[in-house]
């Protein structure tokens, strides 16, 4: 019989699971009262994510709370939209909330070109798209590196793709930690996990990864728009991907280690994938030197496939590459060193972020500096058939999810249950009959992820602005979408 | 049946079966490969020789699993038939694997492919003996 799990109102937007037993901090989740009956009725299933909620508040060093989005479903010990701070001296790193794709995460890039400009060439420009970027099972990128060179990639992240010819020097600035995190040891990554990932830098991947091309259909917040430099019809390309095979491996490899360390340091483990160790015991800090290879990995993988998309642009449009700017870059697996206050005093925590956006209000560090009297763009991708959104971090956030948001709309069917009720030919069709052209790699995957198999994101940012986490800035509505 | 897929809301959730373990290890990697792609009409065509250790079954069936995915990657090629040779305790403890995988180089199977497998993950993971053989289950990040 599975476990149960008490749920309490705290607000309309706001849950929480009150701490008994061996929680050390109470579990809190953001969602509306149809997300929590979903979590509740998920209870009687083997995968619940409520219980890993729960699970996520015994470990040890844990501050505040476990934390879960309202994104929320069933992840690998952390569910998917699960945020975990924990104490720099008595907490762990635990692969649970990092996960098997290091980084996964969205950039989105503003192009030059007025909605009705890109309409007029819009099937040009989606076929373009889709033989520019590398994606679906097996694709490579155009990357081809030496041992030594991924070594430089890893230490280096985007910046090492710039210098390399993929982008301009000023996209720098509009990366996340800049593109490139400190403290990456190639050498605590395996030669496997390199080879693997020799072909694919510069490759989008599969399942829900994708590239979209999508346009101002909406705008809620005229002061942070204008900071973005987002206007009604101004046109974007999104994308969606992560660390690939590296960050496959990297994960693999350490799971094994990291279960070896969590029995040499007593943790109380609830479920294979949350083992860990503590952060600055040698196992500890192995494992978090191979998370920022893959956060860099990441990064370098985005900008290549970034500065080919704008290759894709310049083909059709006939436009300056440097005139395609990006907006920001921001992942939503990762495992960061960063400043929070706790119990009235800010002290430096290792924040785990499993399918949870960073979202940084106004005035925050590491913001850029024409974002910071606003917080920086909070990327948050839709599905393929309806919308996404740029969010923005607020102050109640940051005291409240150590500075995070959601970052999509989060399943609601299963893939199974999905290629049942879709099929990929007439998802395709239907949404060609709005003006969205989709170009997919694989029939099977586009119906896996028809928009009817998730979430309405519109009512999962809804609720993170009702709960004062993050406020809407623009909506985006898609108009070619590249699926992996 | 040898394998099935269950309801998992996030990824991929397989139960497979066999007489043996080495049989039931063969059809969850099958199922695996039943996610990637549509091997139907696909003859085979590139033959990987196989090895995985683990200290318990549980282990041993995750890094089998794993170690196919990144075959596939390293190879090039997308694994369509499996055969899983023989699992044996191994002298320093624990237990390893032996077979081969087969496949076909991805773009002879362009219009078959399904997403990407990323891993195999130890949620949710189960292995029973019966009356009637194994039955194991194992979730996969997709």
């Amino acid at each position: 019989m599975p476990e149960s799990v008490e749920v309490k109102k705290i607000s309309d937007y706001l849950w929480e699971i009150p701490q008994t037993g061996e929680m050390r901090v109470p579990g809190r989740i953001y969602g509306d009262r149809a997300i929590i009956n979903q979590l509740t009725a998920d209870l009687s299933r083997e995968w619940s994510a409520l219980r890993q909620v729960r699970n996520a508040a015994c470990l040890p060093g844990i501050q505040k709370f476990a934390l879960a989005m309202a994104d929320i479903h069933p992840g690998y010990g952390f569910p998917i939209g699960g945020v975990g701070a924990f104490d720099m001296e008595e907490g762990i790193v635990t692969f649970a909330g990092v996960g098997y794709d290091c980084n996964c995460g969205v950039r989105t890039m503003i192009l030059p070109l007025s909605r009705a400009e890109v309409e007029e060439k819009k099937a040009e420009l989606a076929d373009a798209l889709y033989r520019g970027i590398p994606a679906g099972l097996g694709s490579h990128g155009d990357f081809r590196l030496t041992m030594r060179e991924i070594d430089e990639l890893l230490r280096e992240g985007a910046r090492f793709a710039i210098s390399r010819g993929y982008g301009i020097e000023t996209d720098i600035e509009y990366i996340e930690e800049n593109g490139c995190i400190a403290g990456a040891k190639p050498e605590n990554v395996s030669d496997r996990a390199k080879e693997r990932q020799f072909r694919q830098v510069g490759s989008l991947g599969s399942g829900n990864h994708y590239l979209e091309v999508q346009y101002v259909d909406e705008i809620y917040d005229p002061e942070a728009a204008r900071a973005y430099r987002l206007e009604l019809n101004s046109v974007v390309i999104s994308i969606h991907t992560g660390s690939r095979a590296l960050g496959h491996q990297i994960g693999t490899d350490y799971l094994v280690k990291l279960k070896r360390a969590s029995e040499k340091y007593k943790l109380p483990i609830r479920e294979q994938e949350l083992v860990g160790a503590p952060i600055k015991s040698p196992e500890g800090q192995e494992y978090l030197s191979a998370v920022f290879c893959g956060i860099n990995c990441a990064f370098a993988n985005r900008q290549a496939i970034g500065h080919l998309a704008r290759k894709c642009v310049c083909q059709v449009f006939g436009t300056d590459a440097d005139s395609i700017r990006i907006l920001y870059d921001v992942g939503h697996n990762t495992a960061k060193l960063e400043r929070h206050r706790v119990g009235g005093r800010e002290k430096l925590l290792l924040v785990h972020r499993k399918g949870a956006t960073r979202a940084f209000a106004a005035g925050s560090p590491g913001i850029p500096a024409a974002y910071r009297g606003v917080g920086h763009p909070v990327l948050v991708g839709g599905t393929m058939g309806t919308y996404s959104f740029i969010l923005r971090g607020t102050e109640k956030g940051m005291e409240e999810t150590f500075g995070s948001s959601v970052h999509g709309a989060g399943r609601l069917k299963s893939r199974t249950q999905a290629l049942k009720e879709f099929r990929g030919e007439r998802i395709v069709g239907e949404l060609r009959t709005r003006g969205i052209i989709v170009r997919p790699h694989s029939m099977p995957g586009a119906a896996e992820e028809a928009p009817g198999a998730y979430k309405d994101v519109e009512e999962v940012v809804k609720v993170m602005e009702g709960a004062g986490v993050s406020t809407r800035v623009v909506r985006l509505r898609p108009m070619i979408c590249v699926k992996g | 049946m040898p394998y099935r897929y269950l309801d998992h809301i996030g990824d991929a959730a397989i139960e497979a079966t066999g007489d043996t373990l080495e049989e039931a290890f063969a059809e969850m990697a099958m199922g695996m490969f039943g996610l990637m792609v549509r091997a139907a009409r696909l003859v085979p065509d590139r033959t990987v020789e196989i090895s995985a250790m683990g200290q318990t079954h549980e282990d041993l069936l995750v890094s089998f699993l794993n170690e196919l995915l990144a075959q596939q990657g390293l190879q090039d090629c997308v694994f369509i038939d499996c055969a899983v040779r023989g699992i044996v305790p191994s002298r320093s403890g624990g237990y390893v694997l032996s077979g081969i995988a087969r496949g076909v180089a991805p773009e002879k199977a362009e219009g078959r492919l399904g997403p990407e497998v990323k891993a195999a993950s130890y949620a949710g993971l189960r292995i029973e003996e019966g009356e009637k053989g194994f039955v194991i289950r194992c979730v996969l990040d997709l």
